[in-house]
């Protein structure tokens, strides 16, 4: 299991009666933003600018807490923490993990707001 | 959680996330405050707050994340305290888990209250009654 199914039942309470499809809403967003913001790391990893890894790696890593995605938050989060000291070839192998768990992850919350 | 009874408070949301401003809009509209507009970052922000004043429209709260791109949190508050409108202006400054020294330079400057990343509707209900409470709604 890649997501933390109390993340979805926290949005999920919020719209208890479901009436304003907010957890549809959020997944999707969040599914959208999934290839903008992995195309964006790569981008600043490439140019090997740590500032940028950091704040693009910040701003996704909020996106995956929303949903569950605790596995892609912590690496974001390592990117994001250790931006100064992680060698180019740390920050390849921690983007590829999160490449590999978004195509899970992004699965998964279909399956979840298809039922 | 149950539904404040209030007069309509304006609230402004602050994030360059939009996942994060969706979520925190749909909090607060589970809560009963429906008067919600988003920037999303501080020059934004800045500009929606000066133009809600000229529209004598101005807003009752801000939720105000840290670490933007272009013009951050902490730019935008220095902004809202300088200007003798908007110097009361109740502001709740988000941020994550991970940057302590920024809550810390936002302290400085001044700011009404925080939430740490990632928040849930709990926090929200809890922030915003101590808000309505102090501000007399």
């Amino acid at each position: 299991m890649t997501i933390d199914m109390d993340a979805i039942a926290a949005i999920k309470e919020i719209d208890s009666d479901g009436s304003t499809g907010l957890l549809k809403e959020i997944v999707n967003l969040f599914i959208d933003s999934i290839d903008p913001e992995l195309s964006e790391l790569k981008k600043v990893h490439l140019a090997n600018d740590r500032h940028q890894v950091g704040e693009v790696a910040h701003r996704f890593k909020s996106s995956c807490q929303n949903v569950g995605a605790k596995n892609m938050a912590q690496l974001l989060l390592k990117l994001e923490s250790e931006k100064e000291t992680l060698s180019s070839e740390q920050r390849e192998n921690i983007i590829q993990q999160i490449q590999s768990l978004a195509v899970e992850v992004r699965a998964e919350l279909k399956k979840i707001i298809a039922t | 959680m149950f539904k404040h009874v209030t007069k309509e408070t304006h609230i402004l949301i602050v994030d360059d996330n939009p996942t994060d401003r969706l979520l925190l809009k749909g909090i607060l509209k589970s809560l009963g405050h429906n008067n919600i507009q988003e920037a999303e970052d501080g020059g934004a922000a800045v500009s929606k707050i000066d133009n809600a004043i000229l529209t004598r429209n101005g807003f009752h709260l801000v939720f105000l994340d840290i670490q933007m791109p272009k013009k951050g949190g902490l730019s935008a508050l220095e902004a809202i305290r300088t200007h003798s409108k908007t110097q009361s202006l109740y502001v709740i400054m988000m941020t994550a888990a991970a940057d302590p020294q920024n809550l810390q330079n936002s302290l400085k400057v001044g700011i009404d209250d925080f939430i740490v990343k990632p928040f849930n509707a709990e926090t929200i209900d809890k922030k915003m009654s101590v808000f309505l409470s102090k501000k007399g709604f």
